[in-house]
């Protein structure tokens, strides 16, 4: 499956992991796991004005995400690192926004595809 | 060997701050056969890295506490006992971005995400250097052997004489230790050599060095070939008087020795010239020249009184040498 509009690019992410589906599973449940706290420590960066923190904590969120093929996300995590590396956080909320929808999508094409395992 | 059978050889140690990222390194090493301990920051991978030897590196750039940069810095300013080969993970792939990574001291680099089968390639790439290091290190270690070693008695050489003696004078003069040496030689060797050959008088050498390690400490005393049927025995620790002794034994061990050789019986006697220091020597300027020297004279004192003895002199202060007649130890002939 290598279907654009997908939030995950199964294709590309079996690759990454050398086709281990063992593997997929454990590293969606690390993500499944560690997203909520990673976005609310974005949230958090942007409502104290903290450039450093936004920084740092898009850029680990850009991270896993890359590594899972989920290019939507990741880019708009990076703008959001990009935005702290730059110290402009004007138009972080909205970004934000953006980034928690589109790890929403990422989230229940995990699940789902873990239900369908 | 192919050089995936080598994967266990060189445990990798990664670090990286990104779960995800380093779930997946772990998993795709260690189905390869690598062994891999992983970190989550360049701070950890250092601090392990202190405590153990890892010859492959495998780092993040961007991580909290210490970054790639300056793990590659931190390792290449550590003295290991090996080449460390890093490879630097990084989403940066702008040329300034790859030179800086390079220049920190990184030998290469893969870029995020990476592509496994890459991944798995730069590895046996690194490993092939590593083993070439690793030859090249046998290799020298080997030459150095042979430069220190007498090619037909296999006992050391003149030149570790040079090298190795100064040493074990300065250790005994630092921690107020005795050392002493003994210079020996076959009585009458030419006669070997002329009336047997040269084939049998080089065997007779090799069982003369042979004779004398069964009965030195083994890993504290050493022999070397100081030239022609002439060697230096080195004994750390041991006071002139106990040098005279063990060469009185070494003495009557070489007499009663029956030398067999093409079904013919030679047989031999030794000289044994003995210089040394006890413990309470205040002796801070002695040279090995000096301690050759007197020995050299003690030997030369057996040959002219008759051969098959011990003579010993003792290093003064003044690194000349004492003829004492009461250090006469032996003339049993």
């Amino acid at each position: 499956m290598n279907n654009l509009t997908e939030p995950i690019d199964m294709a590309e992410v079996m690759g990454i992991l050398d086709g281990d589906k063992e593997l997929l599973i454990e590293c969606f449940d690390e993500l499944l796991n560690s997203m909520p706290q990673t976005l609310a420590e974005i949230q958090s960066a942007i409502e104290q004005g903290n450039a450093l923190s936004l920084d740092e904590a898009a850029h680990k969120l850009k991270g896993s995400l890359i590594y899972m093929a989920a290019a939507h996300a990741a880019d708009v995590a990076y703008q959001l690192e990009t935005m702290g590396k730059e110290q402009n956080l004007g138009s972080a909320d909205d970004t934000f926004k953006t980034l928690s929808y589109e790890c929403e999508k990422v989230k229940e094409f995990m699940k789902q595809y873990k239900e369908g395992t | 060997m192919n050089i995936s059978d080598l994967n266990g050889h060189f445990p990798i140690l990664v670090a990286e701050d990104d779960p995800i990222a380093r779930k997946i390194l772990e998993k795709i090493l260690i189905k390869e056969g690598h062994k891999v301990v992983s970190v989550e920051n360049g701070r950890k991978a250092f601090d392990l890295f202190k405590e153990r030897f890892f010859p492959i590196i495998l780092t993040d750039w961007m991580m909290p506490e210490m970054n790639g940069i300056e793990l590659c810095r931190a390792v290449r300013n550590q003295q290991a006992s090996g080449y460390v080969f890093i490879i630097i993970l990084t989403s940066k792939d702008s040329k300034d971005d790859i030179v800086t990574g390079l220049n920190s001291g990184a030998d290469d680099y893969v870029s995020k995400p990476f592509n496994p089968p890459e991944l798995k390639a730069r590895i046996k790439t690194c490993m092939r250097i590593l083993e070439l290091e690793k030859s090249l290190k046998e290799a020298n270690e080997n030459i150095r052997i042979l430069s220190i070693t007498d090619p037909l008695t296999k006992c050391y050489n003149r030149g570790y004489i040079t090298e190795r003696l100064p040493h074990e004078i300065q250790r005994a003069i630092r921690y107020k230790r005795a050392l002493s040496i003994i210079l020996c030689d076959i009585d009458h060797f030419k006669k070997i050599n002329d009336g047997h050959g040269h084939q049998v008088g080089d065997q007779v050498l090799i069982e003369f060095v042979h004779s004398i390690n069964k009965v030195i400490r083994q890993d504290v005393d050493w022999i070397a070939r100081y030239g022609g049927e002439e060697f230096l025995i080195v004994l750390p620790e041991t006071h002139p008087e106990n040098a005279c002794i063990l060469a009185d034994r070494l003495r009557s061990t070489i007499a009663a020795h029956n030398f067999v050789f093409q079904e013919k019986a030679i047989h031999i006697t030794s000289s044994f010239g003995i210089s040394g220091f006890n413990s309470a020597t205040p002796c801070e300027n002695i040279s090995p020249e000096a301690m050759i020297n007197i020995a050299d004279k003690c030997l030369y004192q057996c040959k002219l009184e008759g051969r098959n003895r011990v003579k010993a002199g003792y290093v003064d202060k003044a690194q000349s040498p004492i003829f004492n007649d009461k250090r006469l130890i032996s003339n049993d002939q």
